[in-house]
């Protein structure tokens, strides 16, 4: 005799099990790829991208000094390693950097030449940045701008290291601290050995 | 479940897609264009020999008048100007943006072309200041990744059109009773079926009497032991073997 209750059993439509290998293929071609871009580029600094400047002749220019007006080109500084500075009277990190590269300026007086360009500034406000902070290398006007475009650069501060031969070697973007800027240095001076 | 899950995979494909083509913004804001901008007065001559060292000698006779003007604005048009939320350097009033349009326009003055200005500014900035990425080696994911993203998506989403079109309508799970005497007498009319398609099967596959087969499924009665079973049940949801309604509603329902 049937137990009754379990008749009706073979009735019900079996669930389906599994899963369908060719959407699961295609969900995950399509997914997986995002995910790890996602993955690897969420958190980078867009701005934050290498300079195509790296390994190449850095762009020569001749600016006027602010101190006197007198005009100091790369060319001029050619021999010993440049570090180029492009900084602002506006720039608040600046100020803080500024002490970074003045004291780095005259640790490496003999072996490093320091410049900073000022970046869309105007001259009154910079004497009195100098006046109040000091001055411990020349600082260039950049007027229209024209070497900050050929460096590329993207905002304030932002640091070039350029070696004897003049071919930049590495680029900063942010105020460096001591750390940082000895980072940086020592290759310019290993490489002139 | 399956479904939902292939729901979100295709609505998350089209959110990445979306994500995708949009712009990621500059962590550098507009804020230093807006702090006072200098008065451009003179600039300093380019360095023609560097730039002609990097794109080449120009193409032809130097831009004037309007033309100048024009070709300037479209230019600026496809370079990013590198301090702005997205916008070009045509769109874009800040002093960054102000200063690369002169650049532009004294590039065109000299007669380089569209694309050698481009290329000057990308050996500067890399390809970063370009308004529009080449369409070249992993520039590809962007200018194709959105494409084959949408067409994958329409892709799952017809499957499963088609999968829905083809489902039987008997998978849809039938209504609960409503009572309990009702649930017990559908219980005993779906054993009653149920037995008549078990035995029909079972007489099919283990008699070699042809008429049976023929006449297809057959009742209770070709079972005595679950024809009494179905009495026994009937009486208890009916008070009567006959399966006549019952004399009065049971007290046990659910709904008191």
């Amino acid at each position: 005799m049937s137990t009754g209750l379990h008749v009706n059993e073979p009735a019900r439509t079996a669930p389906r099990t599994g899963v369908n290998k060719g959407v699961l293929i295609v969900g995950l071609l399509l997914v997986v790829p995002l995910l790890l871009l996602f993955l690897f580029s969420f958190g980078n600094d867009p701005h934050a991208v290498r300079s195509p400047l790296i390994g190449r002749d850095a762009p020569p220019f001749t600016l006027a000094s602010v101190e006197d007006g007198s005009p100091v080109s790369l060319a001029s500084l050619r021999g010993k390693p440049v570090v180029v500075n492009f900084w602002a009277t506006w720039c608040e990190p600046c100020k803080q950097e500024h002490g970074v590269l003045t004291g780095g300026a005259m640790m490496y007086r003999d072996q490093v030449q320091f410049v900073g360009v000022v970046y869309e500034d105007e001259k009154p406000k910079i004497d009195a940045f100098l006046q109040r902070y000091g001055s411990g290398y020349p600082a260039l006007l950049d007027d229209g701008g024209k070497t900050a475009i050929a460096y590329g650069v993207t905002g304030v501060p932002e640091t070039f290291f350029i070696d004897a031969s003049g071919k930049v070697v590495s680029k900063y973007n942010g105020p460096l601290s001591p750390d940082l800027l000895r980072a940086h240095v020592m290759p310019l001076l290993e490489g002139g050995r | 479940m399956r479904r939902s899950i292939l729901s979100w995979l295709a609505a998350s494909s089209m959110a990445a897609a979306a994500l995708l083509v949009s712009t990621p913004a500059p962590a550098q804001a507009e804020a230093a264009a807006a702090q006072g901008e200098p008065e451009v007065v003179e600039r300093a001559p380019l360095d023609r020999s560097f730039i002609v060292g990097v794109v080449g000698e120009p193409s032809g006779p130097g831009l004037e008048g309007e033309t100048l003007a024009r070709r300037t604005h479209e230019v600026g048009l496809l370079l990013r100007c590198p301090v702005c939320q997205g916008s070009s350097v045509s769109d874009s009033p800040s002093p960054t943006a102000i200063n690369m349009k002169n650049e532009v326009r004294d590039l065109l003055a000299q007669g380089f072309d569209q694309g050698q200005i481009l290329a000057w500014f990308e050996a500067s900035y890399g390809q970063f200041v370009l308004m529009e990425p080449k369409t070249e080696g992993l520039n590809l994911v962007v200018w194709l990744g959105p494409v084959v993203v949408l067409v994958g998506g329409l892709v799952l989403v017809l499957l499963q059109l088609r999968k829905l079109r083809g489902r039987p309508d008997d998978e849809v799970e039938p209504a609960p009773p409503s009572w309990a005497g009702d649930g017990i007498a559908a219980e005993a009319r779906t054993i009653g079926g149920a037995a008549a398609q078990t035995s029909a099967a079972a007489a099919a596959d283990t008699t070699t009497d042809d008429t049976t087969a023929r006449e297809g499924p057959r009742g209770p009665q070709g079972d005595p032991g679950l024809a009494s079973y179905l009495n026994e049940v009937q009486k208890l949801a009916y008070g009567a073997a006959d399966g006549g309604a019952p004399a009065s509603k049971p007290t046990s329902t659910k709904d008191s």
